[in-house]
C-alpha cells in the first residue's frame, strides 16, 4: 500500500520512524512502521520503557523523529517548523494525558476553551462549544468548578473534552485510565469509544490497561520502540 | 446569566493566574511599588521645594532676589547693607530694595530655626501675609510662621526666647514660600547683633518700577556688579545654592535605584512563576499554543503586576510625601506638590519595568520544549 493511499484524512502512517535520546543510549522508537487508517480505533500496549509514550509524542508533533517518515492526516511531520508543529497539534491531533493536566486557575468549562484559544475561534463559539462538550462530558453541574474540587475522573473528563475542542480528526490518549479506578476507567472509556464512533475520529489509546484494549477495532504490541505484533503487519501489508 | 459563562480570554486567563496566587501577586506588586513610591513621594516633595523656592523669589510681589555671587550655598551669601542698597537703588528701574538677613538658631531646645532680620520699617511688607496679630514695631517683638507657630507652641503675647534673650510675639503669618512659614522674623539690627553681623544682609528683594524687563534687570545687575547675583526665578537658583538641583538629582538616583530593584524583583517572581508552571506551559503548547503567545502571557502577566503595583505606589508615595511634612525639621521647608506628571510617570515606568523585568522568564517560558515539560515533575 503507498503512503499516500494510507495517509487520508485521519490517517497515520510510519516507515521506519526513529527516536533516540541521550545520544543515541536510549532508543525510544528504534525503526518502527505503523499504518492505522482514518476512523480506527487503535490501542499500543506494551511494558514501560517500550516508547509507547515518545510514539504518541511524535505523532502529536510534541517531539520530531530522528530518522524515518510519518505522515499523519496527510502531512508529513518529519521536518516541520515550530508554526507547523504548533498548527498540527492545535487542530489535527487532541490530547488526552495521563495525568489530566489541567490548568488548576481555570474552571473546568474555561480548561475546554483553552485550545479553542489559540486557534482564534470567535468569543462566542468557544464558550458555545465548551458548554456542549462539557455536556458531553456529563459535567454540565460541574463545568464552573476548579480542578482541584472535581474528581480524578471528573478531571479525566474534562481533558478529554479539551481534547475535542478544536474537531480534531485524531485523538491521541496516553494511559487515559492509568489514574482511575476500575468504575470510572470504564466510563471514560465507553466515552472515548462513543465520541469516537459519532466523529469518526481516529482513536490511538495507549495503555497498560486489558481493558482499554479489548474496547480496540486492533491492538499493537510494542517492544524495544517498534511494533511487534501480528496486527501490524496485516495492517500495512508487510 | 447564561449557564457557559463568559468566555476565555487571554486577559481573562492572566487576570485568573494573577487572582489565584494572590501572595506570590502581592510581593511581586509591592516590588513594583517600591519604585512607584520612588518616583511620586521625591517628585511630589522636590516639586514642592521647586515651587516654594520659586515663592520666595517672589515674596512681597518681589521680581528678583540679589545675593553674593560665588557662594556655596544661600545662607553664606553676605552683602554690605548700605553699599548694595546704594549701587541696587542707583539703577533707574528699580523702585525699592528691602534689605534681609538669613541665620539659623537653635530656639528653646529645637535643633534649628530660619530667623529673617527685616528692619522694623520694612516689615510692612509682611502685612498681606499676616493671619493674627499685627507687624513688630519694637526690637523686642517678632513675628512667627504658622509652622514654628505650631511647632514651637507660641502664640500671640507669647515671650520667645532667641539666644537667651526675650522676645513677645506679635503676629503670626503664612506665605506661599513654606521656608518662610517655619521661620521667625525679627528686627534686622538685633539679628544682626546676635549673628555678629553688623551692617551685613544675605540679600536684598528687589521690586522694580511699572514695566520694567526683571530679566534685563538682573542682566545688567551682575554686569555692571559682579559680585552680586540676581535671580528672576527658581530656575536660576542654582547660582546661589545647588541644593535644589542636588535635590532633584538625588530624585532621579533613588528613582532609578528604586526601579532597578522592582525590575529585579518582577524578573525573579516571573522567573520563579515559569519554573513553578513549567507543566502548565508545556501543556498550553501541547494544546498549539505558540511560543510568542506564551511569551505574551507572561509579559502581559508581569504588565498586570504593574498595574496591580502602581496605585498601591501611589498610595504609598503620597502618603510618605504627607508624612514627611509631619516631620520635626522637614515641616519647616517641606511641602509637597502634587500634579498628574509624576503619578503618570510612575504609571509608566512601572508598566515598562515590569515588561523589562518578564522579558528573559518569557522568553525561557517561549524555549520551553512541550515533551520536556510534561515529563517534568
Amino acid at each position: 500500500m503507498s503512503e499516500n493511499a494510507t495517509a487520508n484524512a485521519a490517517g497515520i502512517s510510519a516507515r521506519g520512524l526513529v527516536k533516540h535520546y541521550e545520544a543515541g543510549r536510549v532508543r525510544a522508537v528504534d525503526g518502527l512502521d505503523l499504518e492505522i487508517a482514518g476512523g480506527e480505533f487503535v490501542a499500543i500496549c506494551g511494558p514501560s520503557g517500550c516508547g509507547k509514550t515518545t510514539l504518541l509524542n511524535l505523532l502529536a508533533a510534541i517531539d520530531q523523529p530522528d530518522a524515518g517518515t510519518l505522515s499523519v492526516a496527510g502531512v508529513s511531520l518529519t521536518n516541520l517548523s515550530n508554526a507547523e508543529a504548533d498548527r498540527h497539534r492545535r487542530s489535527t491531533v487532541g490530547l488526552v494525558f495521563q495525568l489530566h493536566n489541567l490548568l488548576p486557575n481555570l474552571t473546568a468549562l474555561e480548561n475546554v476553551q483553552v485550545p479553542m484559544l489559540a486557534a482564534g475561534r470567535p468569543l462566542r463559539e468557544r464558550s458555545e462549544r465548551a458548554w456542549v462538550l462539557i455536556e458531553r462530558v456529563g459535567l454540565s453541574d460541574r463545568a464552573h468548578a476548579l480542578p482541584n474540587t472535581l474528581s480524578v475522573g471528573e478531571r479525566q473528563r474534562v481533558a478529554v473534552a479539551r481534547a475535542l475542542a478544536n474537531e480534531p480528526r485524531i485523538l491521541l490518549a496516553d494511559e487515559p485510565t492509568g489514574a482511575l479506578d476500575s468504575k470510572n476507567g470504564e466510563r471514560l472509556l465507553e466515552l472515548l469509544d462513543e465520541l469516537q464512533r459519532d466523529a469518526k475520529t481516529t482513536l490511538v489509546v495507549v495503555t497498560h490497561d486489558p481493558q482499554v484494549a479489548a474496547q480496540a477495532n486492533r491492538v499493537l504490541e510494542m517492544l524495544d520502540g517498534r511494533i511487534t505484533s501480528p496486527e501490524t503487519a496485516a495492517a500495512s501489508g508487510d | 446569566m447564561e449557564p457557559t459563562g463568559p468566555p476565555l480570554t487571554l486577559l481573562r486567563m492572566i487576570a485568573r493566574n494573577l487572582y489565584r496566587r494572590p501572595m506570590r501577586t502581592t510581593l511581586a506588586a509591592l516590588g513594583v511599588a517600591v519604585g512607584v513610591v520612588a518616583i511620586v513621594s521625591f517628585s511630589t516633595l522636590v516639586r514642592g521645594l521647586w515651587d516654594a523656592v520659586d515663592a520666595t523669589i517672589h515674596i512681597n510681589d518681589a521680581e528678583l532676589m540679589v545675593f553674593q555671587a560665588d557662594v556655596a550655598a544661600d545662607l553664606l551669601s553676605v552683602l554690605d547693607e548700605e553699599e548694595t542698597r546704594a549701587k541696587l537703588t542707583a539703577i533707574a528701574e528699580v523702585r525699592e530694595v528691602i534689605g534681609t538677613l538669613w541665620h539659623i538658631l537653635p530656639i528653646e531646645g529645637r535643633p534649628f530655626y530660619l530667623i529673617l532680620g527685616l528692619r522694623l520699617e520694612d516689615m510692612p511688607s509682611l502685612r498681606g501675609d499676616l493671619i493674627r496679630g499685627r507687624c513688630p514695631q519694637a526690637d523686642d517683638e517678632l513675628l512667627l510662621g504658622s509652622i514654628a507657630c505650631g511647632a514651637l507652641e507660641k502664640d500671640l503675647d507669647d515671650v520667645l526666647h532667641v539666644r537667651g534673650e526675650p522676645y513677645r510675639v506679635v503676629g503670626v503669618f503664612r506665605t506661599d514660600a513654606v521656608f518662610f512659614n517655619g521661620a521667625i522674623v525679627v528686627s534686622l539690627p538685633r539679628l544682626q547683633r546676635l549673628a555678629a553681623r553688623e551692617g551685613r544682609v544675605s540679600l536684598f528683594q528687589v521690586h522694580l518700577r511699572r514695566g520694567a524687563n526683571p530679566a534685563a534687570v538682573a542682566e545688567r545687575i551682575e554686569r555692571e556688579h559682579p559680585e552680586l547675583v540676581a535671580i528672576a526665578d527658581a530656575s536660576e537658583y542654582h547660582k546661589v545654592d545647588q541644593g535644589l538641583e542636588i535635590a532633584q538629582d538625588m530624585v532621579w538616583a533613588v528613582s532609578f535605584l528604586a526601579i532597578v530593584i522592582g525590575s529585579i524583583i518582577i524578573a525573579n517572581t516571573m522567573w520563579m512563576t515559569v519554573l513553578q508552571r513549567t507543566r502548565e506551559i508545556g501543556v498550553l503548547r501541547a494544546v498549539g499554543w505558540p511560543r510568542r503567545r506564551i511569551m505574551g502571557m507572561i509579559v502581559l502577566e508581569a504588565a498586570g503586576v504593574g498595574l496591580i503595583g502602581c496605585p498601591l505606589g501611589w498610595l504609598l508615595g503620597a502618603g510618605l510625601a504627607e508624612l514627611t511634612t509631619f516631620l520635626p525639621v522637614s515641616e519647616q521647608f517641606m511641602e509637597p506638590v502634587f500634579s498628574a506628571t509624576p503619578f503618570l510617570l510612575a504609571l509608566g515606568v512601572a508598566v515598562v519595568l515590569s515588561v523589562l523585568g518578564a522579558l528573559l522568564p518569557a522568553w525561557r517560558a517561549g524555549r520551553i520544549s512541550p515533551a520536556e515539560a510534561l515529563r517534568y515533575e
